[in-house]
């Protein structure tokens, strides 16, 4: 990596991006009993999947998070839950590359992005399965540094 | 030395202002940001109002700033051409689907051991609650008064 290079990378980094959350909907829940009570000692899995969708004339990122609970034991499926968030940006044309119209967002943005919104879902599924069979299915912590985009 | 800013009143713009209806003003805000979403393309572009004079195959200037003042009543065709031209939606006809721009799965897995469950109690559900020494007592006692009651009702 040459001296200019560097440069050019630290100016990328030190852009600064205001945003705000502007909605959260509870696009979907359900339940599915399972046939035996769940026993004593039980493990849930969270089978995840998180959207980020771009509206550029807006200025807004969608967030949408949708969850599938399964108990590891029978890998059948128990619950399920997604939602929408919604965040506005500010100057979002600073990270439009103006020749190929490409958006490329630093990793901090997109890593607070997924801690936000993964807490809320944390949140958001406590109070709706709060006294059903999957009480206790809270989500574990994620280090959402980890996570890899899909190809 | 200070100035005193002054209030000017004029008794013609609130005149104006009242005889606008709701719906004037309404048509007046969405021509402001029509134009506005315009300029904002014009600029996007890094274009001068000659180039898009060109693009356009028109050879007035004042046209463009007209477009621009938020007054003009545009026709439906003349907002096509500028959505051709600026690469920009200004007429939402249909509603685009947002494209993904990057999505994550994973899967997580969290054990849980449950504190109490219906087999934990077994046949007598109160067997393994606390027991109340006080309550106990209490539900003694009464017991205890009411056959003093029947003997006495015997007597």
């Amino acid at each position: 990596m040459t001296k200019k290079d560097r440069v050019i990378m630290d100016k990328k980094v030190s852009k600064s991006l205001s945003f705000q959350l502007k909605a959260i909907d509870l696009l979907s829940i359900g339940l599915n009993p399972p046939s035996k009570p769940i026993g004593p000692e039980v493990t849930f899995a969270f089978n995840f999947d998180i959207e980020h969708r771009l509206n550029l004339e807006n200025n807004i990122i969608v967030v949408i998070c949708s969850i599938e609970i399964l108990e590891e034991s029978e890998r059948i499926s128990i619950g399920n839950l997604s939602t929408r968030f919604t965040y506005e940006l500010k100057d979002l044309d600073d990270f439009i590359d103006g020749e190929t119209k490409k958006v490329s967002f630093p990793d901090d943005f997109i890593f607070n992005l997924n801690t936000i919104s993964l807490s809320t879902v944390r949140g958001i599924m406590y109070s709706n399965f709060k006294g059903t069979f999957l009480h206790n299915a809270y989500l574990p912590i994620i280090d959402t540094k980890g996570l890899k985009p899909n190809k | 030395m200070k100035m005193k800013t002054e209030i000017y009143r004029s008794s013609i713009i609130s005149n104006l202002l009242k005889e606008t209806s709701p719906e004037e003003s309404e048509r007046i805000e969405k021509r402001m940001i029509l134009a506005a979403k315009i300029d904002k393309a014009i600029k996007a572009k890094r274009w001068k109002k000659q180039d898009l004079l060109k693009a356009l195959n028109k050879d007035n200037p004042s046209i463009i700033t007209k477009w621009l003042s938020g007054t003009h009543n545009f026709t439906t065709d003349t907002l096509f051409d500028l959505e051709r031209v600026l690469g920009v939606n200004l007429i939402n006809l249909e509603e685009k689907p947002q494209k993904i721009s990057t999505s994550y799965h994973f899967e997580v897995k969290q054990r849980v051991l449950l504190k109490l469950t219906s087999n934990d109690f077994g046949n007598n559900i109160y067997a393994n609650l606390g027991r109340v020494d006080g309550l106990e007592q209490a539900y003694q006692s009464s017991f205890a008064s009411s056959q003093e009651n029947q003997l006495v009702a015997r007597a």
